[in-house]
């Protein structure tokens, strides 16, 4: 078993075809399986706090996304599309012996968490997002709020061809308080690939603009079939917090949304205690509740990956 | 128009990353059909044991106030007041949940129940509505408290947070939006105007002499409930309930009309709207984050109407008491 770090964490690997997703496990193997995934530009050392607040009862599994640390950095923008990473997922939840799991994403995380729960609804019993709303709440912000156009400049630029040129590990880790944490995303994002970074935008950011036409029928996407709680920082100056209005419509079963005031973009590291907190209360909830049971998938009868 | 389809396509297929999944999401039917369409299903009581309860009276001005609690007193005091037509009964499973690890207290809304009914529309404008609440907290031996409330209850709750901020030390909302949210919906939105009409013909002279008992309780479906209401309300005064309605609802103000901002609160809110709720709709809640410096957290359910705590009592006693869980508050600091 190999620990990573100076961690308790073990290191795992997981196949999707060629591609070799690399994750951190911890916590009972029988316990609810919760696979997490960060977003730009991070890796799976994001969640070390929530696993901390969960891996009592919870098996947690933290991945690194393809393109990052560990994981496989496959070249070319076609190999970054949200099929992929979707099964990038699947991939991982199949490593651990189980058919479905608890997922909870952070910005392309999250992006990526939503598109699992529309493209795979078997693989997710309770969905947990952090910033990023539903793909039609993002699109209508996009057509209609300036605030949310002026915030997705960046999201412009990261398109373009030859941007991961101007990205160095200092500009990367800008982010990181945790004078602790800064050398290890330093290393991190030194073993990671800029261009794969670039790629997430230039295959799946939404292009919709203020002179996009608005569409004559609202685009349909299948409703969200589990549980769902979205976590948002009001300081968030990527993603405005009015995206996520209306976010019940696109669900079947109950939402719950969670604005902290003083937490920015990164909010499992911003607010960490609060943020930890409620995500284990609302998962210990979730399974309290007897609509919720039969669904959450059983641990496996022995281990059969490993 | 077929530009404007074929853009409104792109978009879907843009933002799922994948075309296969949006021509499958167009093909698929309607997913799940609407709860709200479908009938009611047979009324199935929640296997929640109730605790013993214990009734009391509080003054205000001379109004006598009738509570009932559960739940030690040693525990942190949760305050909870119901709505219209509604009495202390409506929060039997929450206080079953709760009673374990807080002082829990319910109580009737003046007009109703084992309350005083003082005559006049004057007698329930909303500070005297507050003055019950701060009054139930002094007869606890405490000087401030966590308060949950629902429909008319939940408006008052806003109230007593607003007007005596330092009564209350974390807020619960059942289905009522902030004052500010409740002014730009009726101002703003032709379905939230529609949907209060209700509220309209309540405020009419004489809109209290069709009512009785049976009418009043018709909306209770659990068995145990029904006869216990129906005893509510036969000692309720209808005229009060209606008075709640020409005191205090919101007029529907002109188009543009600025609406005043209310401080920001400083304690964290948990707001519960069922989204299939016909008299305070859903969106009314969209911008709730804007209502205090601390966290608000917001949750939708859907399949569930108006009377939330009632329609889905396991998931929200689960949601209020993980979420008081996770914002824990000392009784010692209440006194």
């Amino acid at each position: 078993m190999t620990m990573l770090e100076d961690t308790t964490f073990e290191s795992r690997f997981a196949d999707n075809g060629d591609v070799r997703i690399h994750y951190a496990a911890t916590g009972p193997k029988d316990g609810p399986l919760v696979v997490m995934l960060h977003g730009f530009p991070d890796y799976w050392y994001t969640w070390r706090d929530l696993m901390g607040a969960l891996e009592d009862k919870y098996r947690c599994c933290a991945m690194d996304l393809r393109g990052y640390n560990l994981s496989s950095q496959p070249k070319g923008v076609e190999n970054y599309h949200h099929a992929h990473l979707v099964d990038d997922v699947a991939a991982v939840i199949k490593a651990e012996g189980r058919k479905s799991a608890i997922i909870i994403g952070h910005d392309w995380g999250a992006a990526i968490s939503w598109n699992v729960a529309f493209r795979r609804p078997d693989l997710v019993d309770l969905l947990v997002i952090l910033s990023v709303p539903h793909p039609l709440g993002m699109m209508r912000e996009l057509m209609t709020n300036p605030e949310q156009q002026a915030n997705s400049q960046y999201a412009r630029n990261f398109q373009k061809d030859g941007s991961e040129d101007l990205l160095t590990i200092e500009a990367l880790t800008f982010w990181v308080t945790d004078k602790d944490a800064k050398p290890r995303y330093a290393a991190a994002f030194g073993r990671s690939d800029f261009a794969a970074m670039m790629n997430f935008y230039r295959a799946n950011y939404p292009r919709v603009t203020a002179d996009s036409a608005p569409p004559a029928a609202p685009p349909q996407l299948p409703k969200i079939k589990s549980p769902l709680l979205v976590l948002h920082g009001m300081q968030d100056k990527a993603l405005h917090a009015n995206g996520h209005a209306g976010v019940w419509n696109h669900a079947e079963q109950d939402v719950t949304l969670v604005f902290y005031p003083n937490s920015g973009h990164f909010i499992q590291q911003d607010v960490a205690g609060q943020a930890n907190r409620a995500i284990r209360d609302w998962l210990d909830a979730q399974l309290e509740n007897t609509s919720c049971k039969p669904a959450m998938s059983s641990p496996p009868p022995a281990p059969s990956f490993f | 128009m077929q530009t404007r389809h074929v853009v409104a396509a792109a978009c879907a297929v843009l933002l799922l990353g994948g075309a296969a999944l949006a021509q499958n999401a167009a093909q698929a039917p309607a997913a799940a059909p609407a709860r709200a369409g479908t009938p009611p299903a047979p009324y199935v009581a929640p296997k929640i044991k109730l605790p013993k309860f214990e009734d009391h009276y509080a003054t205000n001005g001379g109004v006598k106030i009738h509570y009932v609690s559960a739940g030690a007193a040693s525990k942190p005091l949760v305050v909870m007041i119901h709505g219209y037509p509604d009495y202390w009964y409506s929060w039997r499973w929450l206080m079953a949940e709760l009673a374990p690890n807080y002082r829990v207290v319910a109580l009737d809304t003046r007009g109703y129940n084992l309350s005083d009914k003082p005559v006049g529309v004057a007698n329930y404008a909303m500070p005297l509505l507050v003055g019950d609440v701060e009054a139930v907290i002094a007869a606890e031996g405490r000087k401030k408290a966590t308060v949950v409330g629902h429909d008319w209850g939940a408006a008052i709750s806003w109230n007593v947070a607003l007007s005596k901020p330092e009564t209350v030390d974390r807020l619960i909302i059942l289905s009522v939006p902030h004052p500010t949210n409740m002014a730009v919906t009726l101002r703003d939105d032709p379905a939230q105007q529609k949907n209060s009409n209700y509220a309209r013909n309540f405020q009419k002279e004489g809109s209290e002499n069709s009512m009785t008992a049976a009418s009043t309780a018709g909306w209770v479906r659990d068995p145990e409930a029904k006869p216990k209401y129906l005893e509510a309300f036969g000692r309720s005064s209808f005229a009060g309930m209606m008075n709640y309605y020409r005191a205090n609802y919101p007029a529907i103000l002109p188009p543009g009309t600025p609406i005043a901002e209310l401080p920001k609160l400083n304690v964290p809110i948990l707001i519960l709207s069922g989204v299939n709720d016909s008299a305070l709709l859903p969106q009314g809640h969209n911008n709730s984050f804007l209502r205090s410096n601390k966290d608000v957290t917001v949750m939708w359910l859907p399949g569930v109407g108006h009377w939330i705590e009632q329609e889905a009592p396991e998931l929200s006693n689960h949601a209020i008491s993980g979420w008081l869980t996770g914002h824990p508050v000392a009784a010692a600091s209440q006194r």
